[in-house]
């Protein structure tokens, strides 16, 4: 789990002359202390450093013994990194000195080259990462933090001295305090990291020359190889590389493998603790202090932060439980408000309370009744009655001279037997009853005395149809 | 915060988040079902509200007779004697009907035998002028044995309150 700290700092214990970085997020390590171990000023910084440590707001990284820890280059057959993750113990185990189940180890991030998924691996055994702590302890420091120091330095070169070209070849010679790590690769890809166990001492002999020499002609040749012979790009780095005239002796000394550019960092002795301070303040980096050996700040720190994790699911929870009662709440109403309504008017109707959910059928029922209840009224005040339709039949046929022998009516139908002075007449007067909405049909049977068509028209009331 | 203090947090964040997926998920299923009855509940309560101005005509119309305190339509008797002279109507009530705000429906069957036209239209219209008025309902003219006269049934209809 990330922390996200305010500050970082990186601790390179080297010797007696400690170096303290400090870095902020996305921000740039720098120097906050060179001093020697022991002097009080050193203290006094490690001390602020501890407090903040222990409020969880800082992290503080220190380096494993380089000498004891071990870097290597795994290759899953594979690019599943989720499937590769399963097998990276057992093929780190294949390539350690010792099982793995004896050691602290730690992985980086991997990715997947060439179809291969790639991962750089440290381990460090367990015996020697408790003498560490020890020492740790003994020295008054509690790192939250212990990086691997070829990968660190390694980074950090890439930072400080970024490559011109991606496929450079590069070896980075730091010259500890007490002891000397070569790491070299292509680019920014680690290809390998060796540690020789001395250092040239200020007062030192040529036999550190002559070790250097025979150590490192393996290691050039296998970058050289490595590299296909491309030009060998030499950074030196550390404590000792303040030191011009060392350098020059153990340049001197190199193998001579193809064309090699030599160059030192401009800030050679803190390259360690800025990388430290740096990959701490991304939590970039291995840290060999995790699981069961994490510092217990960050342990009250990830138990503060699931804290407020729990907290702020609760109140979110409870926030959108409020705002959904809130919600049926309004839908109630609503509810309440239209079935009121209804209720209301329907019992306006019915004149009597109304079952809920039934409103319609109450209604309808009422309706009917009351229907039948106002047909008199609606009878007693229809304009156009039974009567004024009695008279305009009756008055048409007075007009035209047809003779009404037999007339049946009612508000749905009539019926009228008689004579007409001539069929065109009769038309004329079937005509008139349509223009009053009465929709006859005639019916002619024969001549009456007199030679008068006899008819009889039959028909409905537009208004029943 | 202890272990076992944590597993609570733990569990009761747990539970008040599946409580809040769970309620949400419901009020957003069951949304578009809310909107259905209350739409469903205001369609319904629109219909009732347009119902209810139904009989206002009718209304007015029996306000206005108990208003004038027309109870009574005119007596047919009366109006034919008047008319037509004595016993050339023939009256048979039918059974009145209760209808509303205790008003009744009148029915009567009429027959008029040799009668002209002209006489019959003016007793119907007579009859069809007073408050309450007598409607008709139904008309069956067949020719009498005098030429220019018929015999007349027909049903006529009426509203009466009892005076109150």
């Amino acid at each position: 789990m990330e922390h996200p700290f305010q500050m970082a700092y990186g601790l390179d214990m080297a010797d007696g002359q400690w170096i303290l970085a400090q870095c902020a997020r996305r921000g740039v390590a720098q120097v906050r202390l060179a001093a020697p171990a022991e002097s009080e000023e050193m203290r006094r910084a490690l001390q602020a450093v501890q407090a903040d440590v222990e409020q969880g707001r800082a992290a503080l990284a220190v380096s494993a013994p380089a000498a004891q820890t071990v870097v290597r280059r795994l290759r899953a057959p594979f690019p599943s990194l989720a499937k590769a993750a399963r097998i990276w113990p057992s093929l780190l185990d294949v390539d350690l000195p010792f099982p793995v189940e004896s050691a602290v180890t730690g992985f980086v991030q991997p990715r997947v080259v060439q179809g291969q998924a790639t991962t750089l691996a440290a381990a460090i055994r367990r015996s020697d990462w408790s003498a560490f702590e020890v020492q740790c302890n003994a020295a008054g420091v509690q790192p939250t933090h212990a990086d691997v120091e070829a990968l660190a330095l390694w980074e950090q070169q890439s930072v400080d001295a970024p490559s011109a070209r991606a496929d450079a070849s590069r070896l980075l010679i730091w010259l500890g305090a007490d002891h000397v790590t070569i790491v070299r690769g292509r680019g920014g890809d680690l290809l390998g990291a060796h540690v020789l166990r001395a250092t040239p001492q200020p007062s030192g002999s040529g036999d550190f020359v002559t070790l250097w020499a025979a150590r490192l002609q393996p290691i050039v040749a296998a970058q050289a190889t490595e590299t296909d012979g491309a030009p060998m790009d030499v950074w030196w780095a550390g404590p000792r590389a303040e030191d011009a005239e060392w350098v020059a002796r153990l340049r001197a000394a190199m193998p001579a493998v193809g064309q090699m550019r030599h160059e030192t960092h401009s800030l050679a002795a803190s390259l360690l603790a800025r990388a430290l301070a740096r990959r701490a303040a991304g939590n970039g980096g291995i840290n060999f202090k995790s699981g069961a050996d994490t510092h217990p700040a960050l342990h009250r720190a990830a138990q503060r932060r699931r804290q407020r994790a729990y907290l702020g699911v609760v109140i979110a929870a409870l926030v959108v439980l409020a705002l959904n009662f809130g919600e049926r709440h309004l839908r109630q109403r609503q509810l309440s408000a239209a079935q009121q309504n209804l209720s209301h008017l329907a019992e306006s109707i019915t004149g009597a309370p109304v079952v809920r959910g039934q409103e319609l059928l109450f209604v309808e029922r009422a309706l009917a009744q009351r229907d039948e209840d106002t047909r008199a009224f609606r009878e007693a005040m229809e304009e156009d009655g039974l009567e004024e339709r009695v008279a305009r039949v009756v008055q048409a046929a007075d007009e035209l001279h047809v003779e009404i022998v037999r007339l049946n009516i009612s508000p749905v139908a009539l019926t009228l037997q008689g004579s007409a002075p001539g069929i065109q007449v009769l038309e004329t007067f079937a005509e008139k009853l349509r223009g009053y909405g009465w929709q006859v049909q005639a019916d002619t049977s024969g001549l009456a005395l007199g030679g008068r068509p006899q008819f009889v028209l039959k028909g409905m009331h537009d208004q029943v149809r | 915060m202890t272990k076992s203090a944590e597993r609570y947090w733990q569990a009761g964040a747990l539970l008040l988040g599946v409580l809040a997926v769970a309620f949400t998920l419901d009020t957003w299923l069951s949304a578009a079902r809310h909107r259905d009855i209350l739409a469903a509940k205001e369609e319904a309560g629109q219909k009732v509200a347009a119902y209810a101005g139904r009989w206002a005509r009718e209304d007015a119309y029996r306000d206005s007779l108990e208003r004038q305190q027309a109870w009574h339509p005119v007596e047919l008797d009366d109006l034919a004697t008047r008319l037509l002279g004595l016993h050339t109507v023939q009256i048979t009530p039918r059974p009145a009907t209760a209808v509303a705000a205790g008003w009744q429906r009148r029915e009567v069957a009429i027959q008029m035998n040799n009668v002209t036209y002209a006489e019959a239209a003016l007793f119907l219209a007579d009859a069809a002028a007073g408050l309450p008025p007598w409607r008709l309902q139904d008309l069956t003219l067949a020719p009498a044995a005098e030429a220019g006269k018929g015999n007349l049934a027909a049903v006529l209809v009426a509203l009466e309150k009892k005076q109150p």
